[in-house]
């Protein structure tokens, strides 16, 4: 069975480093960008079976990527956002453009690789 | 050229510096070296900076893949993940000796503890301990820098490096308030029993913000379980106290009662507070009678919490109190509070008496006996009908028909057909009557019916006296029966239906009331009713000074205007015109305001007087008289300022018949068509007989028919 094909978009290199580490132990082929630009690039060029994203990105916000998705590239892939608890407005606006789900930071890497199992699960 | 040399030789002293090239040339080169080093030096540090970054950063995506390795690996995991486990492990101590390695993945991992939840946080406090960083920690505790000690501090607290306790707990009273700050925080994260340890051992204050940092922290503790926080409220500090009182609520430990109803005693308003507020959270009823007992010696922020706390878990047993407070207190927020806690409790008790628009055009019922001193009693008069409320005990009575009503003018047969009427029908009277309390009070309301109706001249007081003693006594066996707050209730009702009735009573409450309270309040409403009596003596006293019958009785336009002027700036307006368009008729007015006000006005009333003393010196001594033997205006003045009293007060009292009101020249006067009748007939008036003239009996009498007819007689005869 081909690997999943995941895009991480995460500012922090650590914590994307980390994610991806654990993302990659678990079988899963991951991308790591971390800015706007050069995720929207990486969508442009192929599109990955399943995105994650932290809302809060230079260049590029995560409900940009949502809006960009859903109603330009009119693509319906999972995406989970990452986002910190406080930031509940903007986690309820790309919810209404159309993620899939969302992860509050700190962030539990066991807890991500079961959702991203969800949702790929759901969707293919 | 010749104008420059000319100046240049008549100012000598301006001279260039006489200053080698050579010098300047030195100079020049010197301070090019020195921008040249300035700038070369700036580069030097920023480009060192940027490298120490660069390393940095490539350092920490370097050691990334090694930390998330380290986090993530499990013994199950293929054995070429475990060889490199087992590589990765080797080659990271070799590193470890090098302070910046260190330095660099300690901030690895305190950023990455920031990010990351669940197991894989709790591998990283474990490999933070494995890797020996702790220690650098510890090191810092020791520093003689603050921050530096700060540092440490919450390093190990946030690295959850539960042997650095006792270390920590040494700082809990550093006289360093940042490092303190830490400490305690720290201290409570680290243990379980933390908070405890803080609570035992802090000597310095706990701010507020401290306080909620604190909790948050406790709160962040899986699975804690809170020590019983009442044993602190005993602490000589009393912010432990405090923020014990903050966790009790937090934790909703009801269980401490006793100790926080003793806290309100406490010389300390924050602490008093923080107890009301628990007393209030927790509904704890029984200590609503020691708020009760502190009020009176507390401030009024107290007063205000504890009116608020009485307010929402009171009874109706606390009425009581609330009233006192409201009638006692001065200050208006308290009083507001009262009242709102009265209706909180017995909802729409106290309705809005101020800035209320009364219906001028509704005629008033002149009284007697000192009825508008009353606000037990509220009584609405129309033209053929009569509704009067009781308010305190909730007893209505409504539609009680009095024809043609007219207090001052009505014959003694009126008045006993009335009495009648009114009174004699009694069954139809109490049918009409809503009785919402217990049998006892409905006698007690029909006592307090006579004496309203007493007082509106419906009945003869004189005419029953015997009746009057046997219900004092029958009152006085009825008040020993009753309980607490009907007692209470009646005393309010207690106003002045009848001095002697009323003093009777009191002195029968005095005398055998057992609560202290209600005792007291008798005590001074005896007090007061004995004063007015002492001042109506004195009055009847003094010679009264006949007026001619023909002249007006002099009555200041400026009486009813000061009446309602409700701010100091209104009354001085109108001081001010009493002065300036005022003239003896002022001066009885002014004298009174001379009497009964205070500061300003005071004075400005005295101004006012002097003047207008000095401008009519024949009226004085005649304007004082009058003032004494008229007790109308300073009564009603008196009531103006003292209170909120009911619609009533605006009744002038007239004790005296000598003294005349507007109503009563109004009554002297003869009716208009009468007048036509008397001139077209060519009949004298006689004054002596005007009041049988007036008042009720307009019918022409026979005498006047007679009259008529032999005139008609004459007529037909010629």
């Amino acid at each position: 069975m081909k690997p999943k094909r995941l895009l991480l978009a995460e500012d922090d290199t650590m914590l994307a480093s980390l994610l991806k580490y654990r993302l990659e132990k678990d079988g899963y082929v991951v991308a790591v960008k971390h800015d706007g630009h050069q995720m929207k690039t990486a969508i442009t060029e192929q599109l990955p079976d399943a995105i994650i994203s932290d809302v809060m990105m230079p260049y590029f916000s995560g409900i940009e990527l949502v809006d960009y998705l859903r109603n330009d590239l009119k693509t319906d892939i999972p995406i989970i956002l990452i986002s910190a608890a406080s930031n509940e407005e903007n986690v309820v606006s790309a919810l209404k453009l159309g993620a899939n789900d969302f992860i509050a930071k700190p962030v539990s890497p066991t807890e991500l690789l079961i959702r991203v199992a969800r949702e790929l699960n759901r969707y293919y | 050229m010749s104008i420059s040399k000319i100046t240049y030789c008549h100012y000598l002293l301006i001279s260039s510096p006489k200053i080698h090239a050579d010098i300047l040339w030195d100079l020049t080169v010197l301070f090019l070296t020195l921008g040249g080093l300035y700038f070369l030096f700036i580069f030097f540090f920023r480009n060192r900076f940027s490298s120490i970054a660069r390393k940095r950063k490539s350092k920490r995506a370097e050691l990334a893949p090694v930390i998330s390795n380290f986090l993530f690996y499990t013994p199950q995991d293929p054995k070429e993940e475990q060889k490199e486990y087992v590589r990765l492990k080797i080659e990271i101590r070799e590193y470890l000796g090098d302070k910046n390695f260190r330095k660099i993945l300690a901030n690895i991992l305190f950023d990455l503890q920031r990010d990351i939840s669940g197991d894989a946080r709790n591998r990283l406090f474990k490999l933070f301990i494995e890797l020996g960083l702790h220690h650098d920690s510890f090191k810092k505790l020791s520093s003689w820098r603050w921050n530096t000690v700060s540092q440490g501090i919450l390093e190990l607290s946030q690295m959850e490096v539960a042997d650095s306790f006792q270390l920590i707990s040494k700082f809990i009273n550093d006289r360093r308030g940042v490092v303190r700050k830490q400490a305690e925080i720290a201290i409570v994260s680290l243990n379980d029993h933390g908070i405890e340890h803080l609570l035992d051992t802090t000597k310095y204050a706990i701010s507020e913000w401290q306080q909620l940092k604190l909790i948050e922290a406790i709160g962040s503790i899986n699975d804690y379980q809170p020590p019983k926080f009442k044993s602190w409220l005993v602490s000589h500090n009393k912010d432990v106290v405090l923020f014990s009182l903050r966790l009790i609520r937090h934790f909703n430990q009801n269980d401490a009662a006793a100790s926080i109803a003793e806290l309100v005693k406490h010389k300390n308003d924050e602490v008093k507070i923080a107890a009301i507020d628990c007393i209030q959270e927790f509904n704890f009823f029984d200590s609503v009678e020691i708020l009760k007992k502190v009020f009176w010696k507390c401030n009024t922020k107290v007063k205000i919490q504890i009116l608020d706390t009485v307010g929402k878990i009171g009874n109706q047993g606390d009425l009581m109190f609330l009233h006192e407070v409201s009638s006692v207190e001065h200050n208006f927020a308290i009083v507001s509070k009262a009242n709102g806690a009265i209706n909180t409790i017995a909802p729409d008790t106290v309705l809005p008496t101020r800035d209320i628009i009364e219906d001028l055009n509704t005629p008033i019922v002149r009284d007697k006996s000192g009825l508008e001193d009353s606000d037990f009693l509220q009584i609405d008069v129309d033209c053929d009908e009569v509704t009067y409320t009781q308010k305190a005990i909730g007893i209505e009575v409504d539609e009680v028909e009095v024809y043609d009503l007219v207090a001052d003018g009505q014959s003694p047969e009126t008045t006993e057909l009335l009495s009648d009427e009114i009174l004699g029908d009694g069954a139809e009277t109490v049918s009409n009557i809503e009785i919402e309390e217990s049998p006892l009070l409905t006698e007690l309301e029909y006592e307090l019916d006579q004496s309203l109706n007493q007082s509106l001249g419906l009945i003869d007081v004189n005419l029953d006296q015997t009746g009057t003693k046997d219900n004092l006594d029958e009152l006085r066996e009825g008040y020993q029966q009753m309980s607490s707050e009907e007692r209470s209730l009646f005393l309010d009702s207690i106003e002045k239906p009848g001095h002697q009735e009323a003093i009777s009573v009191l002195e029968f409450i005095v005398e055998n009331e057992e609560e202290s309270e209600l005792r007291f309040r008798a005590f001074n409403k005896l007090k007061h009713l004995d004063n007015e009596i002492g001042m109506e003596e004195e009055i009847e006293e003094l010679p009264v000074v006949p007026k001619p019958e023909d002249k007006l009785p002099e009555y200041s336009v400026f009486y009813e205007l000061y009446r309602y002027a409700s701010d100091l700036d209104s009354k001085a307006i109108l001081i001010n015109e009493m002065m300036d368009i005022g003239d003896e008729k002022e001066i009885p007015l002014l004298r009174n305001l001379v009497r009964t006000e205070q500061g300003k006005i005071k004075q400005l009333a005295g101004k006012a007087l002097a003047y207008l003393t000095k401008k009519y010196p024949e009226e004085v001594l005649g304007s004082e008289v009058h003032e004494t033997t008229d007790p109308t205006h300073s009564e009603t003045l008196d009531q103006t300022n003292s209170s909120d009293t009911d619609q009533l007060a605006e009744v002038p009292v007239q004790n005296e018949p000598s003294n005349m009101t507007d109503d009563d020249i109004e009554d002297e006067r003869i009716p208009l068509e009468l007048c036509f009748l008397y001139d077209e007939l060519g009949i004298s008036y006689d004054k002596e007989d005007k009041k049988e003239d007036l008042g009720l009996n307009f019918e022409l009498s026979a005498e006047f028919f007679a009259m008529i007819a032999t005139e008609n007689q004459n007529l037909e005869d010629q």
